[in-house]
């Protein structure tokens, strides 16, 4: 391993550790005001639709539909099956498939 | 079967579709890697130390794009930032009998283990987390290394295919936000627009723009939105 990856590798490793560790330690964090937890209520939802785009039309970068199809595909599959995230991700993988064999 | 066992395998029974999830997406990871030129030994180890799927993701492109190994350090580390929400907001979720879980629990704090145990009722014990993120750890790392071993017998237009796996994840986890609350939409598109304005529009680098979009969004939704908001976090 060369020392460039190293240090991405393991400085990846501790930062991401160390953003976890701390709040798990530190009191003062855990005793915030309700108007942080409101923010943190709104989080994972922000984040997911930040996460999606626009990822979802770079996923395939030559093909920017294929991408978005295939993962609304998953989403409507979400919708209609409850608690189920590997139909969802099966279906966007195969439905990718089709698109590009068939291209 | 004692109390301890029994709520370890729900964990693991919990964790059963995160570990779909995670090894599919993570064969796109391996795949992705071999393509960057890391080892298999190295693409599995960069998920065994820090199983951060996006934030690996980010970091190979970075590294094709040949940014210093600061920068993109710093950049997964913005990207990151929301474990330590995550985190805050599992401590009080999860029952810790001993504070040596607590370092044994932040080792794997995702955004699919974060779903899973938020949207349970009350406190979760810690065999349950353990059941629930050894799953998924396995399934993160073993498609990792699935996905660098076959990088190259596979054909390449199931290679690519994969490549969407990450992002059907996030969608099936976003679904049932919104059918809880309808107005989760407007959150995530929101945030999905603004990233997308500062990623395609400004040309912002990707973990800035993350990181902006996020906090924006969530600051804004929170205070347009200000009733029955304390128990969530309860």
């Amino acid at each position: 391993m060369n020392t460039y990856l190293a240090i991405i590798l393991f400085g990846t490793a501790a930062l991401t550790y160390m953003v976890r560790v701390l709040p798990f330690l530190s009191g003062s964090i855990q005793k915030m005001p309700n108007a942080v937890k409101n923010i943190l209520n709104m989080m994972p939802v922000a984040a997911l639709g930040a996460l999606l785009l626009p990822g979802t039309i770079q996923a395939l970068p030559d093909m920017p539909l294929a991408g978005l199809l295939s993962i609304g595909a998953a989403a409507l599959v979400a919708w209609f099956i409850r608690n189920s995230l590997v139909l969802p991700v099966l279906t966007s993988i195969g439905l990718t498939w089709l698109i590009l064999i068939a291209h | 079967m004692n109390n301890r066992k029994h709520l370890f395998l729900k964990g693991v029974q919990a964790g059963i579709p995160v570990f779909i999830g995670y090894f599919s997406a993570s064969i796109a990871f391996g795949l992705l890697a071999v393509t960057a030129g890391l080892s298999v030994w190295e693409a599995t180890l960069f998920s065994l130390v820090s199983t951060t799927g996006a934030g690996q993701f980010m970091s190979i492109n970075l590294m094709m794009l040949g940014v210093s190994p600061v920068e993109a350090v710093f950049s997964v580390f913005l990207l990151n930032f929301r474990y330590m929400l995550m985190s805050t907001s599992l401590s009080l979720k999860i029952d810790f009998p001993h504070t040596i879980d607590k370092f044994i629990t932040a080792y794997c704090v995702t955004d699919e283990n974060f779903s899973v145990i938020s949207a349970r009722e009350g406190k979760v014990p810690v065999p349950f987390v353990y059941g629930l993120q050894i799953t998924a750890y396995l399934g993160w790392a073993g498609g990792t290394l699935t996905g660098a071993l076959g990088g190259s017998v596979l054909p390449p237009s199931f290679q690519e295919a994969t490549g969407v796996a990450l992002y059907a994840l996030f969608a099936a986890l976003l679904v049932p936000e919104i059918r809880k609350e309808k107005r989760n939409l407007l959150v995530a598109l929101f945030a999905g627009g603004l990233n997308s304005l500062f990623v395609m529009g400004l040309h912002w680098p990707a973990g800035w723009s993350f990181v902006t979009a996020m906090m924006i969004s969530a600051v804004s939704a929170s205070m347009v939105i200000t009733e029955k908001e304390e128990e969530a976090y309860a």
